[in-house]
């Protein structure tokens, strides 16, 4: 990013900052216990072990230094401030999830990430690879964009993370978090006395029940009993709890999707309705393996919520501070009241302006911001709304022009 | 009049002798306020005290001999904590922590349903925590029937987790367990197992550090001071044989590394650059003496080109986290030495051998040295060598 830009973007942060960071800013209750890490334009590298007694030193921090990134950590500390983890005093971590579109499979990143060689410049479309296939080197930049979709996949894994917090593990629905990052995807959040002390280990014991990793899936009721004519195989059904329960309701989906065996789809109500009692052998001739390999399909896409598992388990993690903004697109980390009508290109969108920017764009996608698409640009110089001109310049693919 | 505790109102004084590892039989001893020189005139109690300790070493498993009185199986208990103490030999207390829980175990399944509650509930008897635990007896008109089966005991999942895990049996996984609403739903035998590890935990995290008033062995009064004689006697003659592969009682830290990994810490700690088969070298080891990511993530923080996230891609595919889920054992000495990694300095890595056996690798050098180490700590706190 060119020094132009830095300081343009800098000075854009700052003034929201000065202006809305008293009431967009949502300090944590405990604020004097989270250490505070930031990064800036025109500095490599984060700055860490920075803590706060009260709001307004961390509100005059942001107005004073307008970080691109604020972050504070989802652990409570005795000192936040000291130097190294030994010495902060942990105290506990709240639960954190991250689902972002980074780890989840969609098929649009194809479309519109790119990744870029440091070393020889050789760029391409899609996932960045392990080494660059044409001078092997390893340092590999990579261009992630966000789009409908890429939110939409983002979304659904959240709504899966949700039922699995609130119907499982029984965290009622205020006691969850939603906050939507800025970039691609939410931070979920449970914090809560009684979830603070939990080890490393007992998270790795939660995030691998929401990953479904390890499950048997006899543990949860898929049988087969007795042999030749009196062979039957027993499920999970509508009484069941926890994961027979959600696996249950997979396999329906299945059927609703056309997805089953065809001599199961072929009886589909008497098949349901014996699945719903426990009965999974409604339709002879099919045997176990083939439900476990549905059923393993129908978890994959249906039960499991695909969240970033090192977040989780970390309990020294920083996570972004709400009501800042992100320094990759120029958005608020938001916190989301209702996430079904939550719509990040509209409703994280603050820097708002009558004003247009002159920007001169290298390569971009195109992205909507508000009701209106921007977009795809290739070396051109054009003025555009503040909001849409701060997203590109954010993701690296314009510079603002002054006019003189 | 001195008002008993609730918690020892609740136990007869024989379920305070079944239980003796529990808080409730330890307030009852509390309230009798027995000194060393009283102890010292209870024969019986020195008696069943040390005859745990020996089945500890010997079989694992301890019988309490309850032809004897209530009172004085309850104070065999402190009795033999008091003298695994005084020995300061971890490994004798986690075996001990091991025998009684497996004791409490079996137990435990047979008990009162009443009484578990009550155990598993009151705080202090699996360390500052106790339990959220619910017993509803299943009736004609009140059951909790899930995927066909009657569930009669539900343990809230933040305990459950806490002790599960600690089982390497995917049957104990919490995502194969029935849980709804934040409850786990258990049988009893399941109950009575997952008590028997807190127990486990409880008393191996108790430690071995003495109370102001605990006097050394030459302290003691003369029986008492016999009795730990004799045991000491008998944990120096099978200490060898017991601890050789005991990795987890083994873990004496960084002064059980050998130079290879040392000198490969002390570069990260200076800020300097290591290569990458130094990178994967220490990764390797460190996963392998059970450190976790994070503190494996830390050793590498100092480095200029440190970036967390890729760093820790490498170190998860290494611990077995990721891809196949293949752990990586740590490199042996050849490939140190074809790597350029090894520069001996200790005599052990001159030599290539640790006693008659032929070194290994950096694992071997740990686990030996862990031994010699920890061998020389008790031999300072007993005075004996």
């Amino acid at each position: 990013m060119d020094t132009e830009t830095q300081l343009y973007l800098t000075s854009r942060f700052r003034e929201y900052y000065e202006k809305s960071g008293s009431l967009m800013v949502v300090p944590p209750k405990d604020l004097p216990e989270r250490e505070f890490a930031f990064t800036y334009f025109d500095r490599e590298g984060m700055f860490r072990h920075i803590g706060f007694p009260r709001s307004e030193e961390l509100l005059s921090h942001l107005r004073v230094n307008a970080p691109s990134h604020a972050y504070l950590s989802a652990a409570h500390y005795v000192d936040p401030d000291a130097g190294t983890m030994g010495q902060k005093g942990w105290k506990g971590t709240d639960l954190i999830f991250d689902i972002d579109a980074d780890h989840l499979d969609v098929p649009c990143k194809e479309e519109h990430d790119r990744w870029v060689c440091r070393k020889c410049g050789e760029t391409s479309k899609g996932k960045r690879p392990e080494q660059c296939p044409s001078c092997q080197s390893t340092t590999i930049e990579e261009e992630a964009w966000l789009c409908e979709q890429c939110i939409a996949q983002a979304k659904s894994e959240t709504f899966k993370l949700i039922d699995i917090l609130s119907g499982d593990f029984g965290f009622s629905r205020s006691d969850i978090d939603v906050i939507y990052t800025g970039h691609r995807g939410y931070h979920v959040k449970v914090d809560l006395p009684s979830i603070h002390p939990l080890t490393p280990s007992e998270r790795r014991e939660i995030v691998d029940y929401i990953t479904g990793r390890g499950i048997l899936l006899q543990a949860h009721g898929l049988i087969e009993q007795g042999s030749g004519r009196r062979r039957t195989i027993a499920g999970p059904g509508r009484e069941s709890v926890g994961w027979g329960l959600r696996i249950y309701r997979s396999i329906v989906k299945m059927f609703g999707n056309g997805e089953a065996p065809l001599e199961a789809i072929a009886n589909k109500n008497k098949v349901l309705e014996g699945m719903a009692g426990g009965r999974w052998d409604a339709t002879k001739g099919i045997a176990l393996k083939t439900w476990e390999r549905l059923v393993t399909k129908a978890m994959e896409r249906y039960g499991i919520a695909h969240i970033d598992e090192p977040v989780t388990t970390d309990i020294h993690r920083l996570i972004r501070l709400e009501g800042s903004l992100h320094g990759k697109t120029g958005f608020a980390v938001t916190k989301v009241r209702e996430l079904e009508s939550f719509d990040p290109f509209k409703d994280a969108v603050v820097l708002k302006s009558d004003q247009e920017i002159n920007v001169y764009i290298e390569r971009s996608n195109a992205f909507r911001v508000g009701e209106n698409s921007y977009g795809p640009y290739e070396k051109v110089k054009l003025k555009l709304p503040l909001a849409a001109a701060i997203f590109f310049m954010c993701k690296g693919v314009a510079k603002v022009i002054r006019e003189t | 009049m001195v008002k008993e505790s609730l918690s020892t109102q609740t136990l007869p004084l024989t379920d305070l002798a079944k239980h003796f590892w529990s808080v409730q039989a330890a307030e009852y001893i509390k309230d009798k306020e027995v000194d060393l020189e009283e102890l010292d005139n209870y024969e019986d109690v020195i008696s069943e005290a040390e005859s745990w300790i020996d089945s500890t070493l010997g079989t694992g498993v301890i019988s309490p001999n309850f032809r004897r009185r209530p009172e004085e199986i309850i104070l065999a208990y402190p009795t033999a904590r008091m003298f695994i103490t005084i020995l300061g030999n971890d490994y004798v207390l986690r075996r001990f922590a091991t025998a009684v829980s497996k004791y409490a175990g079996v137990l435990l399944e047979n008990e009162d349903d009443a009484k578990i509650v009550l155990l598993a509930t009151t705080p202090g008897n699996f360390g500052e925590r106790s339990w959220q635990l619910v017993y509803q007896k299943a009736t004609q008109t009140k059951k909790e029937v899930i995927g066909g089966r009657i569930f009669e005991w539900k343990l809230s999942f933040t305990d459950y987790v806490n002790v599960a895990q600690n089982f390497h049996d995917t049957y104990w996984k919490l995502v194969n367990r029935p849980v709804s609403g934040g409850w786990v739903y258990l049988l009893k035998p399941d109950i009575a197992r997952l008590m028997e590890e807190a127990i486990k935990v409880r008393i191996s995290r108790s430690g071995l550090k003495p109370s102001r008033d605990l006097p050394s062995t030459k302290g003691l009064p003369p029986s008492l001071r016999e009795a730990v004689e004799r045991i000491s006697r008998r944990v120096k003659k099978r200490a060898g044989e017991l601890q050789q592969y005991d990795i987890e009682g083994l873990g004496a830290g960084e002064s059980a590394y050998p130079g290879c990994i040392k000198r490969i810490l002390d570069k990260l700690n200076r800020g300097i650059g290591v290569s990458h088969n130094e990178r994967l070298a220490l990764v390797f080891f460190l996963s392998n003496v059970g450190k976790e990511i994070d503190d494996i993530l830390r050793a590498f923080s100092n480095v200029p080109d440190f970036d967390v996230a890729r760093t820790r891609y490498y170190v998860e595919h290494a611990m077995g986290m990721r891809g196949g889920g293949t752990k990586y054992k740590s490199f042996g000495c050849p490939k140190l030495q074809t790597f350029g990694l090894c520069s001996p300095q200790d005599e052990w890595c001159r030599q290539g051998k640790i006693g008659p056996k032929t070194l290994s690798g950096p694992l071997h050098f740990y686990k030996a040295k862990s031994w010699v180490l920890s061998k020389r700590k008790e031999e300072e706190k007993t005075g004996h060598s």
